[in-house]
């Protein structure tokens, strides 16, 4: 049974903002800047979240709002300042998708660093090169550095890798933005294929109408808090509605 | 402490690949590639030999294999304590996307420096087989325990100075500065005689290094150092192993918000 659970949930980061000789020599140099009064971030702010075992979340909400902080602290990166999280299941997650390659090295290489870091042993790895390959389509791509590749054709990459693990939980942060059509098609098939099998996802995502097609619930977050939580369509009138005032 | 090892086990073939790509990228595209890890110590001690050998009128064929037994050694201590300041930094982009253990890049750091040592040890061997057949011979194995024990000193020290940095950004540059102050203070490219004739002795008794060095270079040479000797240098070596393993456990969750 994957699950993951939240208990009011608080993330603190401290900001550094680092004292200069120029501050220590002229005193309120930095008045005009009110960033390092406030030294802390309250990233998120007391969330309580219940994502059970079939369960397609989609997390929307404005930039800042603490929607990647959430996949990051779901995801074990992140660890909660104060209240209690539990996960169960094995967790694939894909940040920031363009970072996290070694840019000087094949295609190949990626697919099995990635692979190795999501805990896959070498065997496994390597017996599931061929499926992800296929399942990109960088075809001979794939022999060239990954620092060649456009945006699309990592995404390509990372995605493949993330969910052919058949990870228990996917945690997806805006990540097909920069694919083409035919590849979000495909993407958005396997997600739901992924769902048959009864897992977890969740989506970041600022498209309404993925968050509608792909998920059965949503969470809106502003400011680090759960503003509104339940039927995609429902939420995501709301938060237009909300945005559009 | 066992979950240390433990959680370090778990991303051994993360790792072992890292490890790999860097020993692999370090002479990308270089025509003798990884011949230069041999090559450099070797030009240098017969530059640095050279010199003292007419500075000193000390022979260059004993002087040359000492600098080399002990410069090697030298520049994997102090070069992995350097690599090691920025090693989260240069893993930024693998501790903020997976959940790979932070405790494998200062490892990753040591042991990419220990196999460039082992590189141009293999190599003194041979050189040394040319210049002192009469003192080659079985002893020289135990460099291999001395190896060992610098071994985890190096980890304890890269372990150390990695989480410094993160909270502290000055130190790098600074731990530069101390390194090259131990660099000459330890006798390595000269003897530790001549600091004990002078009645510096102190200067080296004193010195963790001198110890480090004593048990790797002495074996290398074709002799034993004493057993006092291996006492200071295992103490010191699991002191700040000890040390550089709850460094890290304390900071294991922090490092992420530092970077």
């Amino acid at each position: 049974m994957s699950r993951v659970l939240l208990e009011h949930v608080d993330l603190v980061f401290n900001v550094n903002r680092e004292k200069r000789i120029k501050d220590i020599i002229i005193p309120g140099s930095n008045r005009f800047s009110d960033f390092n009064k406030g030294k802390t971030v309250h990233a998120l702010n007391d969330i309580c979240l219940d994502i059970k075992e079939g369960e397609r979340l989609a997390v929307v909400g404005h930039n800042g709002a603490g929607k990647s902080t959430l996949l990051r602290l779901i995801s074990n990166i992140y660890h909660p300042t104060s209240g209690r999280m539990t996960v169960d299941g094995r967790i694939s997650g894909l940040f920031e998708f363009s970072t996290g390659f070694e840019m000087e090295q094949s295609g190949w290489d990626n697919i099995y660093l990635r692979g190795l870091m999501l805990g896959e042993t070498p065997e496994g790895i390597l017996g599931k090169m061929g499926e992800i390959a296929e399942f990109c389509e960088l075809g001979s791509f794939l022999n060239m550095p990954v620092k060649y590749y456009s945006s699309g054709m990592l995404i390509r990459l990372a995605f493949s890798v993330s969910t052919a693990i058949h990870p228990d939980i996917l945690l997806l942060d805006e990540a097909l933005a920069a694919g083409d059509a035919a590849f979000i098609q495909k993407a958005q098939d396997r997600m739901k294929q992924l769902m048959e099998e009864s897992r977890i996802l969740v989506l970041v995502t600022h498209s309404m109408d993925t968050a509608i097609s792909l998920c059965n619930r949503c969470i809106w977050l502003d400011k680090g808090r759960v503003v509104k939580d339940g039927d995609p369509k429902k939420v995501t009138e709301s938060y237009i509605g909300y945005i559009s005032k | 402490m066992k979950q240390y090892f433990s959680e370090i086990f778990e991303y051994r073939y993360v790792l072992i690949s890292l490890v790999k790509r860097d020993l692999m990228g370090k002479y990308r595209r270089s025509r003798l590639g990884v011949l230069w890890s041999v090559l450099t110590p070797l030009g240098l001690a017969a530059v640095v030999g050279g010199v003292y050998g007419i500075l000193f009128g000390t022979s260059p064929q004993t002087l040359i294999p000492m600098i080399f037994a002990g410069l090697n050694p030298w520049v994997f201590m102090s070069g992995t304590a350097d690599n090691a300041t920025m090693t989260f930094t240069a893993a930024e982009s693998y501790i903020k996307q997976s959940t790979v253990t932070t405790y494998i890049f200062p490892l990753r750091t040591v042991l990419t420096n220990f196999l460039t040592l082992s590189y141009s040890i293999l190599a003194f061997f041979c050189v040394y087989l040319f210049f002192q057949p009469n003192l080659f011979g079985p002893k020289m194995l135990m460099c291999i325990p001395g190896l060992l024990i610098m071994y985890f000193f190096s980890w304890g020290l890269a372990n150390i100075t990695s989480v410094i940095n993160m909270n502290f950004r000055d130190f790098a540059p600074m731990q530069s500065l101390i390194l090259q102050g131990f660099f000459y203070a330890t006798p390595i490219i000269y003897d530790a005689q001549i600091l004990k004739d002078r009645g510096y002795q102190f200067v080296y008794l004193i010195n963790p290094f001198y110890y480090m060095l004593e048990v790797v270079r002495k074996p290398m040479l074709g002799y034993i150092p004493g057993w006092r000797c291996y006492v200071a240098a295992v103490g010191v070596a699991a002191a700040v192993f000890l040390v550089g393993a709850f460094v890290q456990i304390r900071n294991r969750k922090k490092i992420v918000y530092l970077l």
